[in-house]
């Protein structure tokens, strides 16, 4: 209860956030984009972000968790922006891929790999959570939001509904449409980096 | 309602699931499916192998590197920028 309390005064205190969260902020940035200027210029606008929206800090998370999910949001963006290939917010063309991972009955036309990985120690697996961030940064930006706001930020699918004012089964085709391309990038990039 | 579903279907429905609860007989089916399909079996953790990747629950700093944090100059960079925005300094 104290922590929670103190974790909403943090947070009502912005003053503090460099000493209480920057180092850890600073961390997580560092591991994704690898280069220290660009992990400070990320901390400093994940702060941006969070002065403007402090308002919405609830409590429901701890500070770290909030601000750890804003650097994620930033961390895809600016990997976006490096590779230069403004994702192209053509969903369809992303229903056809889904689709040809299939034939015309339905079954596997693509067969899935065997992925080595182990869920429960998934952050040993540098190399995965790397590319799935490349992966994320090429998703058409309404897809990778979507999928952010339901698995980065923990949203509930009526949440993302709310945010994104989409229906619910909107919801659920654009999570799916998310997760099969983000398997096949895997599959492309992940496993044949690895073997 | 149709009794066997595709491997498409397959593939909608675990997604879905991991969104929202399904009917019984749709978890029933799928579980059957997963069970003779090793090829939706892996589709399965391979969803679950991204929401791992993805989540923030999992992520208690442990995967990071301690020993390195913010140098001097950019701590108090990062502070001089909050200090100048709280009292709207540009």
């Amino acid at each position: 209860m104290n922590e929670r309390k103190s974790e909403a005064a943090n947070i009502a205190d912005p003053e503090t956030w460099v000493d209480e969260y920057g180092d850890f902020l600073y961390r997580y940035a560092l591991s994704r984009v690898k280069d220290p200027s660009v992990a400070e210029d990320l901390v400093q606008e994940t702060f941006l972000a969070a002065l403007r929206s402090r308002e919405n800090f609830k409590g429901r998370s701890t500070g770290r968790t909030w601000l750890i999910a804003i650097l994620k949001h930033k961390i895809v963006d600016y990997i976006r922006k490096k590779i230069r290939e403004p994702s192209s917010d053509k969903i369809e063309a992303l229903s056809d891929r889904a689709d040809s991972d299939f034939d015309d009955k339905g079954g596997w036309q693509i067969r899935p790999f065997k992925w080595a990985i182990n869920p429960d120690k998934i952050y040993e697996q540098k190399e995965f959570i790397d590319v799935l961030y490349r992966c994320l940064a090429e998703l058409p930006e309404r897809l990778a939001e979507a999928f952010m706001l339901r698995e980065m930020d923990g949203l509930s699918t009526e949440e993302v509904c709310k945010v994104l004012d989409i229906t619910a089964t909107n919801s659920w085709v654009m999570l799916y449409r998310a997760r099969m391309s983000l398997r096949g990038c895997l599959e492309n990039k992940w496993l044949s980096a690895e073997q | 309602m149709h009794w066997m579903f595709s491997c498409k279907e397959v593939s909608q429905l675990v997604s879905e699931s991991m969104d929202r609860a399904l009917p019984f007989y749709q978890r029933v089916l799928i579980r059957m499916h997963l069970l003779m399909c090793k090829y939706c079996a892996r589709l399965r953790e391979q969803f679950e192998a991204i929401r791992a990747g993805s989540g923030y629950e999992q992520l208690h700093g442990k995967e990071l590197d301690d020993s390195r944090g913010l140098s001097s100059d950019g701590r108090e960079r990062l502070k001089e920028f909050l200090k100048n925005h709280l009292t709207g300094t540009p």
